[in-house]
């Protein structure tokens, strides 16, 4: 039995917060991804608690230095994994103070260790060419569960930006992660025919399609039927593949069920796949 | 859940163990005239 896509997206968030390799946490394939989540957030509470005394003496002495100051302790003696910790503990407005006096590379290295249930507030507080600009790093690093953490608080005028920036396949590992799901919608409507394509195209290609279907099901009826269109442009031996990969794992295909339904060229390539497979 | 708590522990120590190191290379490489606030700010 496969692991169900919004457990394994859990899974790689839980791996994160424990630094571990997701495959080290395949004795939970089967857990609920609603307990994972709540499972992360005790996790990561237990583990910010860890010599908080401490961290929380650092941010009430770094309150009483010029802001100046501390940003330049505090990037250039503390260093991103002491100053990550602080920063958990900060409030969103000195946490946007601080935001802005680091260079980007400085910033992406805090989100790696900041708790990332602090980020989200933080997003609104940055201009949108710096959002940008961690994300660049971020990306480059291929660190799609941060980038998820906040990728769905992003404002308007930086996600334009970033989905521009990010070629299908970071789109798709970033959108599997995502921690705000509500957007996908409107995320979906910002990504042009030719984005959408490129996306569809990356999920064939570089075996995404799990990912893929999970986006795919969390749209309203109109963005699964935009993705049926675009599916149905392209070519009859693309599709196929596609449908040899939905049958080859029943959790897979339950959670196209939607896509199918809208696209007569998938259902259609998913009969042929039956036939040849009988 | 044996083993979960297992990681669990895992990522405590290895988090002290990373930031006992990070709190000595602090020490090491601030310049001389911020070391004394250093030294307050990390309680070292």
């Amino acid at each position: 039995v496969s692991i169900l896509p919004e457990t394994r997206a859990e899974l790689l968030k839980l791996a994160r917060v424990l630094n571990v390799d997701s495959r080290e946490l395949v004795f939970l394939e089967k857990a609920d991804a609603g307990e994972l989540r709540e499972l992360r957030a005790s996790i990561a509470d237990r583990l910010l608690a860890g010599d908080r005394e401490h961290f929380e003496r650092m941010a009430a002495v770094g309150r009483h230095l010029p802001g100046r100051v501390a940003a330049m302790l505090a990037e250039h003696a503390l260093g991103a994994q002491l100053s990550g910790r602080v920063a958990s503990l900060l409030s969103t407005d000195e946490l946007a103070d601080f935001a802005s006096r680091f260079p980007a590379a400085f910033l992406a290295d805090i989100a790696t260790v900041i708790d990332l249930r602090a980020l989200g507030p933080l997003l609104d507080r940055m201009d949108a060419a710096r959002v940008v600009e961690v994300t660049r790093v971020l990306a480059e690093r291929q660190d799609w569960v941060t980038m998820g953490a906040f990728g769905g608080r992003i404002q308007d005028d930086a996600l334009v930006q970033v989905i521009d920036m990010l070629d299908g396949v970071a789109l798709l590992r970033v959108g599997f992660v995502l921690e705000d799901r509500s957007r996908l919608d409107e995320i979906e409507g910002l990504l042009d025919d030719e984005k959408l394509r490129e996306l569809l195209r990356a999920a064939g290609e570089h075996d995404l399609l799990a990912e893929t279907i999970y986006l795919v099901d969390s749209l309203s009826d109109e963005g699964v039927a935009r993705v049926a269109r675009i599916l149905g442009e392209f070519t009859q031996e693309r599709r196929d593949a596609f449908a040899v990969k939905l049958l080859e794992d029943a959790a897979l295909l339950s959670a196209a069920r939607r896509l199918v339904d809208s696209s007569p060229s998938l259902r259609a390539a998913i009969d042929r796949a039956r036939s040849r497979a009988a | 859940m044996e083993k979960l708590e297992a990681l669990t522990a895992d990522a405590e120590e290895r988090q002290a163990v990373e930031i006992a190191a990070a709190i000595a290379t602090a020490l090491q490489r601030v310049p001389p005239g911020l070391r004394g606030i250093t030294r307050k700010l990390l309680g070292a």
